[in-house]
Protein backbone atom coordinates (compact mmCIF):
# COMPACT_ATOMS: atom_id res chain seq x y z
CA UNK A 1 0.00 0.00 0.00
CA UNK A 2 1.54 3.22 -1.19
CA UNK A 3 0.00 6.57 0.56
CA UNK A 4 1.55 9.58 -0.99
CA UNK A 5 0.86 12.49 2.24
CA UNK A 6 1.30 15.75 1.09
CA UNK A 7 0.64 18.95 2.62
CA UNK A 8 -0.97 22.33 1.70
CA UNK A 9 -0.17 24.84 4.02
CA UNK A 10 -1.83 28.35 3.25
CA UNK A 11 -1.13 31.52 5.09
CA UNK A 12 -4.69 32.47 5.98
CA UNK A 13 -7.76 30.43 7.10
CA UNK A 14 -10.26 32.17 4.66
CA UNK A 15 -8.01 30.42 1.87
CA UNK A 16 -8.00 27.19 3.83
CA UNK A 17 -11.70 27.37 3.81
CA UNK A 18 -12.14 28.09 0.55
CA UNK A 19 -9.49 25.13 -0.04
CA UNK A 20 -11.67 22.73 1.68
CA UNK A 21 -15.04 23.29 -0.29
CA UNK A 22 -13.19 22.75 -3.50
CA UNK A 23 -11.72 19.77 -2.32
CA UNK A 24 -14.83 19.05 -0.32
CA UNK A 25 -15.90 15.21 -2.13
CA UNK A 26 -12.16 14.01 -0.79
CA UNK A 27 -12.28 15.86 2.83
CA UNK A 28 -11.71 12.27 4.96
CA UNK A 29 -11.92 14.46 8.57
CA UNK A 30 -11.28 18.00 9.49
CA UNK A 31 -9.95 18.49 13.43
CA UNK A 32 -10.61 18.57 16.11
CA UNK A 33 -14.22 19.20 15.39
CA UNK A 34 -16.41 17.23 12.59
CA UNK A 35 -19.82 18.07 12.03
CA UNK A 36 -21.94 15.12 12.25
CA UNK A 37 -24.22 17.15 9.16
CA UNK A 38 -21.49 17.21 6.71
CA UNK A 39 -22.19 20.46 6.36
CA UNK A 40 -19.61 22.27 4.66
CA UNK A 41 -19.21 25.47 6.57
CA UNK A 42 -19.36 22.96 9.68
CA UNK A 43 -16.83 20.35 8.74
CA UNK A 44 -14.89 22.94 7.55
CA UNK A 45 -14.06 23.57 11.29
CA UNK A 46 -10.87 22.19 12.34
CA UNK A 47 -7.26 23.27 12.01
CA UNK A 48 -6.25 20.31 10.35
CA UNK A 49 -7.83 18.73 7.03
CA UNK A 50 -7.37 15.83 5.86
CA UNK A 51 -8.60 14.59 2.28
CA UNK A 52 -7.98 11.54 0.75
CA UNK A 53 -8.60 10.03 -3.16
CA UNK A 54 -8.16 6.22 -3.61
CA UNK A 55 -6.34 5.87 -7.24
CA UNK A 56 -6.71 1.95 -7.06
CA UNK A 57 -6.15 -0.90 -4.78
CA UNK A 58 -3.00 0.15 -3.16
CA UNK A 59 -2.26 3.68 -4.38
CA UNK A 60 -3.73 6.31 -2.27
CA UNK A 61 -2.91 10.41 -2.13
CA UNK A 62 -3.31 12.33 1.13
CA UNK A 63 -3.62 15.59 1.90
CA UNK A 64 -3.54 17.48 4.62
CA UNK A 65 -5.04 20.93 4.37
CA UNK A 66 -3.91 23.63 6.66
CA UNK A 67 -4.05 26.94 7.80
CA UNK A 68 -0.10 27.41 8.60
CA UNK A 69 -0.77 30.46 11.49
CA UNK A 70 -2.19 27.44 13.32
CA UNK A 71 0.68 26.43 15.94
CA UNK A 72 3.13 26.73 12.51
CA UNK A 73 6.07 24.87 14.68
CA UNK A 74 4.05 22.08 14.82
CA UNK A 75 2.64 21.95 11.34
CA UNK A 76 6.05 22.73 10.01
CA UNK A 77 8.20 20.77 12.18
CA UNK A 78 5.75 17.42 12.93
CA UNK A 79 3.87 17.17 10.22
CA UNK A 80 5.71 18.43 7.05
CA UNK A 81 7.93 15.71 8.50
CA UNK A 82 5.81 13.23 7.37
CA UNK A 83 4.97 13.87 3.88
CA UNK A 84 6.09 13.36 0.50
CA UNK A 85 5.74 17.07 -0.03
CA UNK A 86 4.57 20.21 0.41
CA UNK A 87 2.41 23.33 -1.08
CA UNK A 88 2.55 26.95 0.14
CA UNK A 89 -0.06 28.68 -0.85
CA UNK A 90 0.03 32.62 -0.33
CA UNK A 91 -2.39 35.05 -0.29
CA UNK A 92 -2.43 38.77 -1.17
CA UNK A 93 -2.19 40.52 2.24
CA UNK A 94 1.23 41.56 3.66
CA UNK A 95 0.45 39.39 6.61
CA UNK A 96 0.27 36.47 3.95
CA UNK A 97 3.75 37.64 3.18
CA UNK A 98 5.51 37.62 6.39
CA UNK A 99 3.78 34.34 7.35
CA UNK A 100 4.91 33.09 4.15
CA UNK A 101 8.41 33.73 4.53
CA UNK A 102 8.60 32.00 7.73
CA UNK A 103 7.02 28.82 6.84
CA UNK A 104 8.98 28.39 3.93
CA UNK A 105 11.64 28.35 6.12
CA UNK A 106 10.18 26.58 8.36
CA UNK A 107 9.00 24.02 5.56
CA UNK A 108 12.45 24.00 3.67
CA UNK A 109 14.19 22.24 6.98
CA UNK A 110 11.16 19.83 7.67
CA UNK A 111 10.01 18.51 4.39
CA UNK A 112 13.13 16.86 2.63
CA UNK A 113 11.13 16.34 -0.31
CA UNK A 114 10.89 19.81 -1.19
CA UNK A 115 7.52 21.32 -2.49
CA UNK A 116 6.10 24.37 -4.68
CA UNK A 117 5.02 27.82 -3.64
CA UNK A 118 1.38 29.02 -5.38
CA UNK A 119 -0.08 32.30 -4.94
CA UNK A 120 -3.97 32.77 -4.42
CA UNK A 121 -4.12 35.42 -7.05
CA UNK A 122 -1.57 35.45 -10.16
CA UNK A 123 -0.88 39.39 -10.41
CA UNK A 124 0.65 38.71 -6.62
CA UNK A 125 3.53 36.25 -8.18
CA UNK A 126 6.79 38.73 -8.30
CA UNK A 127 5.37 40.57 -4.68
CA UNK A 128 5.93 36.61 -3.54
CA UNK A 129 9.20 35.91 -5.39
CA UNK A 130 10.45 39.08 -3.35
CA UNK A 131 8.72 38.39 -0.28
CA UNK A 132 10.29 35.27 -0.04
CA UNK A 133 13.55 35.96 -2.08
CA UNK A 134 12.78 33.10 -4.60
CA UNK A 135 15.31 33.91 -7.82
CA UNK A 136 13.40 35.91 -9.80
CA UNK A 137 12.99 33.16 -12.70
CA UNK A 138 11.84 30.64 -9.39
CA UNK A 139 8.27 28.94 -10.59
CA UNK A 140 5.36 30.05 -8.92
CA UNK A 141 1.88 27.85 -9.39
CA UNK A 142 -1.38 30.11 -9.36
CA UNK A 143 -4.32 28.50 -7.78
CA UNK A 144 -8.03 29.82 -8.02
CA UNK A 145 -9.04 28.17 -4.13
CA UNK A 146 -12.28 28.27 -5.57
CA UNK A 147 -12.08 25.73 -8.43
CA UNK A 148 -11.77 22.18 -7.68
CA UNK A 149 -10.46 21.85 -11.21
CA UNK A 150 -7.49 24.70 -10.07
CA UNK A 151 -7.08 23.21 -7.06
CA UNK A 152 -6.42 19.40 -8.53
CA UNK A 153 -4.24 21.43 -11.16
CA UNK A 154 -2.03 22.34 -8.30
CA UNK A 155 -1.47 19.09 -6.58
CA UNK A 156 -0.57 18.03 -10.17
CA UNK A 157 2.06 20.53 -10.16
CA UNK A 158 3.49 19.74 -7.06
CA UNK A 159 3.45 15.77 -7.63
CA UNK A 160 5.38 16.74 -11.04
CA UNK A 161 7.86 18.68 -8.69
CA UNK A 162 8.28 15.71 -6.64
CA UNK A 163 9.22 13.31 -9.77
CA UNK A 164 11.93 15.34 -10.60
CA UNK A 165 13.55 15.93 -7.73
CA UNK A 166 16.13 13.03 -7.12
CA UNK A 167 15.64 10.09 -4.53
CA UNK A 168 17.80 10.59 -1.34
CA UNK B 1 -48.81 15.48 -6.05
CA UNK B 2 -47.55 12.88 -3.36
CA UNK B 3 -44.75 10.94 -4.47
CA UNK B 4 -44.76 7.50 -3.43
CA UNK B 5 -43.40 4.01 -3.47
CA UNK B 6 -41.16 1.13 -2.14
CA UNK B 7 -37.34 1.60 -1.50
CA UNK B 8 -37.19 -2.13 -2.67
CA UNK B 9 -38.16 -0.92 -5.88
CA UNK B 10 -36.21 2.01 -6.20
CA UNK B 11 -33.12 3.10 -4.13
CA UNK B 12 -33.53 5.72 -1.32
CA UNK B 13 -30.95 7.66 -2.93
CA UNK B 14 -32.64 8.04 -6.00
CA UNK B 15 -35.51 9.26 -4.20
CA UNK B 16 -33.63 11.28 -2.26
CA UNK B 17 -32.01 13.32 -5.50
CA UNK B 18 -35.23 13.65 -7.20
CA UNK B 19 -36.53 15.50 -4.82
CA UNK B 20 -33.14 17.44 -4.55
CA UNK B 21 -32.96 18.25 -8.11
CA UNK B 22 -36.91 19.12 -8.05
CA UNK B 23 -36.33 21.56 -5.23
CA UNK B 24 -39.18 19.75 -3.21
CA UNK B 25 -40.15 21.68 -0.06
CA UNK B 26 -42.26 18.83 1.93
CA UNK B 27 -41.96 15.73 4.06
CA UNK B 28 -40.67 12.03 3.21
CA UNK B 29 -42.49 9.72 5.51
CA UNK B 30 -41.28 6.36 5.55
CA UNK B 31 -42.73 3.40 6.87
CA UNK B 32 -41.03 -0.08 7.72
CA UNK B 33 -42.97 -2.67 9.84
CA UNK B 34 -43.27 -0.90 12.89
CA UNK B 35 -40.43 1.69 12.48
CA UNK B 36 -41.38 5.11 11.06
CA UNK B 37 -39.20 8.04 10.12
CA UNK B 38 -39.76 11.52 8.42
CA UNK B 39 -37.42 13.71 6.27
CA UNK B 40 -37.91 17.46 5.77
CA UNK B 41 -36.89 18.99 2.67
CA UNK B 42 -36.84 22.56 1.92
CA UNK B 43 -36.02 23.59 -1.73
CA UNK B 44 -34.31 20.42 -2.15
CA UNK B 45 -32.48 20.32 0.93
CA UNK B 46 -32.71 18.26 3.64
CA UNK B 47 -33.47 20.24 6.94
CA UNK B 48 -34.50 17.58 9.48
CA UNK B 49 -34.95 14.14 10.02
CA UNK B 50 -36.50 12.13 12.83
CA UNK B 51 -37.32 8.83 13.75
CA UNK B 52 -38.24 7.14 17.00
CA UNK B 53 -35.07 7.12 18.07
CA UNK B 54 -33.42 9.67 17.03
CA UNK B 55 -33.05 13.16 14.92
CA UNK B 56 -30.94 14.50 12.40
CA UNK B 57 -28.51 12.90 9.80
CA UNK B 58 -27.93 9.96 11.49
CA UNK B 59 -31.87 9.67 10.84
CA UNK B 60 -30.69 9.28 6.73
CA UNK B 61 -27.43 7.37 7.41
CA UNK B 62 -30.26 4.80 8.66
CA UNK B 63 -32.02 5.17 5.97
CA UNK B 64 -29.30 4.59 3.35
CA UNK B 65 -28.19 1.36 5.26
CA UNK B 66 -31.78 -0.32 5.88
CA UNK B 67 -33.26 0.30 2.05
CA UNK B 68 -36.36 -1.29 2.93
CA UNK B 69 -39.69 0.01 3.92
CA UNK B 70 -42.69 2.17 1.85
CA UNK B 71 -42.40 5.58 1.04
CA UNK B 72 -44.35 8.79 0.29
CA UNK B 73 -43.39 12.47 -0.07
CA UNK B 74 -46.09 15.24 0.53
CA UNK B 75 -45.43 18.83 -0.66
CA UNK B 76 -46.08 21.10 2.05
CA UNK B 77 -45.36 24.12 4.14
CA UNK B 78 -42.64 23.35 6.65
CA UNK B 79 -41.24 24.45 9.94
CA UNK B 80 -38.22 26.87 9.71
CA UNK B 81 -35.82 24.48 12.19
CA UNK B 82 -33.04 23.21 11.14
CA UNK B 83 -30.76 20.49 12.49
CA UNK B 84 -29.39 19.52 8.92
CA UNK B 85 -28.39 22.11 6.63
CA UNK B 86 -26.76 19.81 3.45
CA UNK B 87 -27.05 19.64 0.37
CA UNK B 88 -28.49 16.15 -0.49
CA UNK B 89 -25.08 14.87 -2.48
CA UNK B 90 -22.77 16.01 -0.01
CA UNK B 91 -25.35 14.00 2.98
CA UNK B 92 -24.91 11.22 0.49
CA UNK B 93 -21.52 10.92 -0.02
CA UNK B 94 -21.72 11.51 4.02
CA UNK B 95 -23.58 8.67 4.56
CA UNK B 96 -21.39 5.90 2.16
CA UNK B 97 -18.97 7.45 4.21
CA UNK B 98 -20.29 6.76 7.39
CA UNK B 99 -21.76 3.06 6.14
CA UNK B 100 -18.40 2.36 5.41
CA UNK B 101 -17.13 3.12 8.71
CA UNK B 102 -19.96 1.24 10.10
CA UNK B 103 -19.25 -1.60 8.04
CA UNK B 104 -15.40 -1.87 9.02
CA UNK B 105 -16.33 -1.39 12.59
CA UNK B 106 -18.62 -4.42 12.70
CA UNK B 107 -15.77 -6.52 11.12
CA UNK B 108 -13.38 -5.33 13.57
CA UNK B 109 -15.52 -6.10 16.40
CA UNK B 110 -15.19 -9.53 15.25
CA UNK B 111 -11.27 -9.89 16.11
CA UNK B 112 -11.50 -7.96 20.09
CA UNK B 113 -7.77 -9.51 20.60
CA UNK B 114 -6.22 -7.69 17.68
CA UNK B 115 -4.00 -5.27 18.51
CA UNK B 116 -3.94 -1.49 17.41
CA UNK B 117 -0.55 0.16 17.90
CA UNK B 118 0.58 3.25 16.42
CA UNK B 119 2.44 3.82 13.04
CA UNK B 120 5.88 3.94 13.40
CA UNK B 121 7.36 7.76 12.83
CA UNK B 122 3.89 8.62 12.96
CA UNK B 123 3.24 11.72 15.90
CA UNK B 124 0.03 11.70 16.91
CA UNK B 125 -1.78 15.13 18.15
CA UNK B 126 -4.50 14.08 20.06
CA UNK B 127 -5.29 17.67 20.32
CA UNK B 128 -6.03 17.58 16.59
CA UNK B 129 -8.29 14.39 16.94
CA UNK B 130 -12.21 14.49 17.95
CA UNK B 131 -13.42 13.39 21.09
CA UNK B 132 -13.79 10.17 21.12
CA UNK B 133 -10.46 9.36 19.02
CA UNK B 134 -8.62 11.19 21.05
CA UNK B 135 -9.56 8.95 24.37
CA UNK B 136 -9.07 5.79 21.82
CA UNK B 137 -5.61 6.77 21.03
CA UNK B 138 -4.60 7.40 24.54
CA UNK B 139 -5.21 3.57 24.99
CA UNK B 140 -3.06 2.34 22.16
CA UNK B 141 0.11 1.56 23.68
CA UNK B 142 0.58 -1.86 21.13
CA UNK B 143 -0.48 -4.49 23.74
CA UNK B 144 -3.93 -3.56 25.07
CA UNK B 145 -6.18 -5.48 22.66
CA UNK B 146 -9.13 -4.02 20.96
CA UNK B 147 -11.43 -5.55 23.76
CA UNK B 148 -9.64 -4.60 26.34
CA UNK B 149 -9.06 -0.60 25.22
CA UNK B 150 -13.27 -0.97 24.30
CA UNK B 151 -13.50 -2.18 27.79
CA UNK B 152 -11.27 0.62 29.33
CA UNK B 153 -12.18 4.22 27.41
CA UNK B 154 -15.61 3.91 28.63
CA UNK B 155 -17.52 4.28 24.85
CA UNK B 156 -18.20 0.57 24.38
CA UNK B 157 -17.25 -1.56 21.17
CA UNK B 158 -18.94 -0.53 18.44
CA UNK B 159 -17.75 3.03 18.97
CA UNK B 160 -14.00 2.55 19.69
CA UNK B 161 -14.08 0.16 16.34
CA UNK B 162 -15.43 3.41 14.34
CA UNK B 163 -12.93 5.34 16.37
CA UNK B 164 -10.18 2.68 15.34
CA UNK B 165 -10.97 2.39 11.76
CA UNK B 166 -11.07 6.31 11.00
CA UNK B 167 -7.25 6.27 12.93
CA UNK B 168 -6.28 3.40 10.88
CA UNK B 169 -8.17 5.34 7.25
CA UNK B 170 -5.97 7.99 8.66
CA UNK B 171 -2.85 6.17 8.72
CA UNK B 172 -2.18 6.87 12.22
CA UNK B 173 -2.55 3.17 13.46
CA UNK B 174 -2.19 0.00 12.09
CA UNK B 175 -3.48 -3.26 13.48
CA UNK B 176 -1.53 -6.00 14.50
CA UNK B 177 -3.63 -9.42 14.05
CA UNK B 178 -4.38 -11.81 16.75
CA UNK B 179 -2.86 -15.16 16.81
CA UNK B 180 -5.45 -16.85 14.94
CA UNK B 181 -7.38 -14.57 13.02
CA UNK B 182 -6.57 -12.47 9.98
CA UNK B 183 -7.10 -8.27 9.85
CA UNK B 184 -10.35 -7.09 8.22
CA UNK B 185 -8.51 -4.09 7.23
CA UNK B 186 -5.58 -5.79 5.50
CA UNK B 187 -6.26 -9.48 4.89
CA UNK B 188 -3.19 -10.21 6.24
CA UNK B 189 -2.73 -13.96 7.77
CA UNK B 190 -2.21 -13.85 11.15
CA UNK B 191 1.49 -12.59 12.28
CA UNK B 192 2.07 -11.08 9.04
CA UNK B 193 5.07 -8.59 9.59
CA UNK B 194 3.31 -5.39 8.44
CA UNK B 195 0.77 -5.75 11.02
CA UNK B 196 3.18 -6.55 13.35
CA UNK B 197 3.48 -4.07 16.76
CA UNK B 198 6.48 -2.03 17.75
CA UNK B 199 7.58 -4.19 19.86
CA UNK B 200 7.65 -7.33 18.26
CA UNK B 201 10.28 -8.98 16.61
CA UNK B 202 10.25 -7.43 13.42
CA UNK B 203 9.35 -3.42 13.58
CA UNK B 204 7.03 -2.42 11.03
CA UNK B 205 8.87 -1.34 7.83
CA UNK B 206 8.86 2.45 7.32
CA UNK B 207 6.89 4.28 5.09
CA UNK B 208 7.64 3.71 1.25
CA UNK B 209 8.73 6.23 -1.30
CA UNK B 210 6.74 6.46 -3.79
CA UNK B 211 7.82 5.48 -7.32
CA UNK B 212 7.88 7.86 -10.29
CA UNK B 213 5.62 5.97 -11.76
CA UNK B 214 3.20 5.92 -8.87
CA UNK B 215 3.27 10.17 -8.90
CA UNK B 216 2.51 9.85 -12.48
CA UNK B 217 -0.47 7.40 -12.02
CA UNK B 218 -1.79 9.75 -9.49
CA UNK B 219 -1.55 13.13 -11.63
CA UNK B 220 -3.08 11.03 -14.64
CA UNK B 221 -5.98 10.28 -12.44
CA UNK B 222 -6.18 13.88 -10.90
CA UNK B 223 -6.45 15.16 -14.49
CA UNK B 224 -9.42 13.12 -14.95
CA UNK B 225 -11.41 15.38 -12.38
CA UNK B 226 -12.98 13.04 -10.52
CA UNK B 227 -13.99 15.22 -7.79
CA UNK B 228 -16.89 15.84 -10.47
CA UNK B 229 -17.84 11.98 -10.35
CA UNK B 230 -17.25 11.67 -6.21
Amino acid sequence: MTNVKLLVIVTNDFLRHRLLRSWHPFIVRCGPSVSQSAQEDESCNGPVAFGRVDVRDGLSLCVFIVDGGWRREYVCRVLAGQVYGYCLVVGPESSDLALGQDLLDLLQQACPGGGVVAVSTPEDADLVRAALNLPPDAAVASVDCDSPADVNQLLCSLLEHLTAVPAA
Amino acid sequence: MALHGSFTDTEPEDVLQILSLGRKTGVLSVIDGARGAELVFRDGMITDAYDGSGRGAEVVFSLLGNRSGAFVFTPREVPEERTIDCDVPSLLLAGARHLDNVSQAQALARQPAARPYIVEGVAVEPDRLIEPDRVVVQLIDGRRTLGEIAAGDGLGMTQTCVSIGRLVEEGLVALAAAADESSPLTGRPAGAAPDRPPEAAEPPPASRRPTASELREIIAYLRTDPGRSA
